[in-house]
């Protein structure tokens, strides 16, 4: 049985007075963490509201924008996502090209690390994907090209920025998580 | 550019209602009423509004027969600045019907 036909079945057991309560109990389940106190909130409306068909409405209603909003918000993550990875890509490339051009490793290695570490505190959730795509660039972009100078005779040692870079993007995540916990998005307080 | 909610009619009329009363502690089915919105339509303005900063939030100190703590709202100070300031460009641009923005004292 999937989660939803379980959710389901338990809103539907509870009878016609306890099924807007159940309901919200429910599309609460799915929020964000940061926004299941809206359950609450919705719930303790309910019952405030004597029972009966507007009852029923306003719990019912108020379910249904409860996971509007969760979709909403996944929503907004995907977005968010999808730029970040594009903003990896150009790091990557920008970081390549660099590598190609200059005798010197270190103009590239600082671009990269630092953008990794920027990218990872703006968007902690799975770093690791931006210093995944960041790094793997230099390795890739060489490749394509066949190997040219630095690389044309060690071919291995063009895969060194990829751990470092996954690794700094994921100390950037902490300490975005750190100050995301410092500083909470005004979740409803209790 | 500071984030804004989405300037739907449901999101203007729930704003106004809110600048109606901005130093007044409201509840949701309240606010339901008084902007006529559905409850569906209703809570992901107020998520959006508080994930914002927009509006304050607490609960009911104390509740009558033994019923939960309601839920209760206001705009916070910036809230009623980017509210004024959003309807009344609403306004000017036509979007909504030319009508008294309500002004905090």
């Amino acid at each position: 049985m999937t989660n939803l036909s379980r959710r389901l079945a338990w809103v539907i057991r509870g009878g016609r007075d306890a099924v807007p309560l159940r309901l919200v109990r429910a599309a609460a389940a799915i929020l964000p963490q940061e926004h299941r106190v809206w359950g609450d909130a919705v719930a303790s409306e309910i019952a405030a509201l004597e029972p009966g068909w507007e009852r029923f409405e306003f719990g019912v209603t108020a379910a249904a924008g409860l996971v509007l909003s969760a979709a909403l918000d996944a929503l907004r993550g995907r977005i968010a996502d999808a730029g970040v990875l594009a903003a990896s890509l150009a790091l990557g490339l920008s970081a390549a090209a660099i590598d190609l051009a200059s005798n010197s490793r270190l103009p590239h290695v600082i671009l990269l690390l630092a953008g990794c570490y920027t990218l990872g505190a703006a968007v902690p959730r799975a770093a690791w994907r931006w210093g995944l795509v960041a790094g793997l660039c230099v390795p890739l972009v060489t490749a394509l090209l066949g190997f040219p100078h630095p690389y044309a005779y060690d071919h291995g040692d063009v895969w060194y920025p990829l751990i470092p870079s996954v690794i700094i993007a994921l100390t950037g995540a902490s300490l975005g998580r750190r100050v995301r916990a410092q500083h909470p998005p005004h979740p409803p307080a209790r | 550019m500071t984030p804004s909610p989405r300037l739907s009619r449901q999101t203007i009329a729930l704003l106004t209602e809110l600048l109606a009363t901005p130093a007044t502690w409201r509840h949701g089915y309240d606010l339901m009423k008084a902007a006529s919105l559905s409850a569906g339509t209703l809570y992901p303005i107020l998520i959006r509004l508080g994930d914002l900063g927009w509006l304050d939030t607490q609960w009911e100190e104390r509740s009558d027969g033994g019923r939960p703590p309601r839920h209760l709202y206001r705009l916070t100070a910036q809230g009623a600045h980017e509210a004024r300031t959003m309807l009344a460009r609403a306004t000017e641009r036509g979007w909504i019907p030319s009508s008294p923005v309500p002004k905090l004292t």
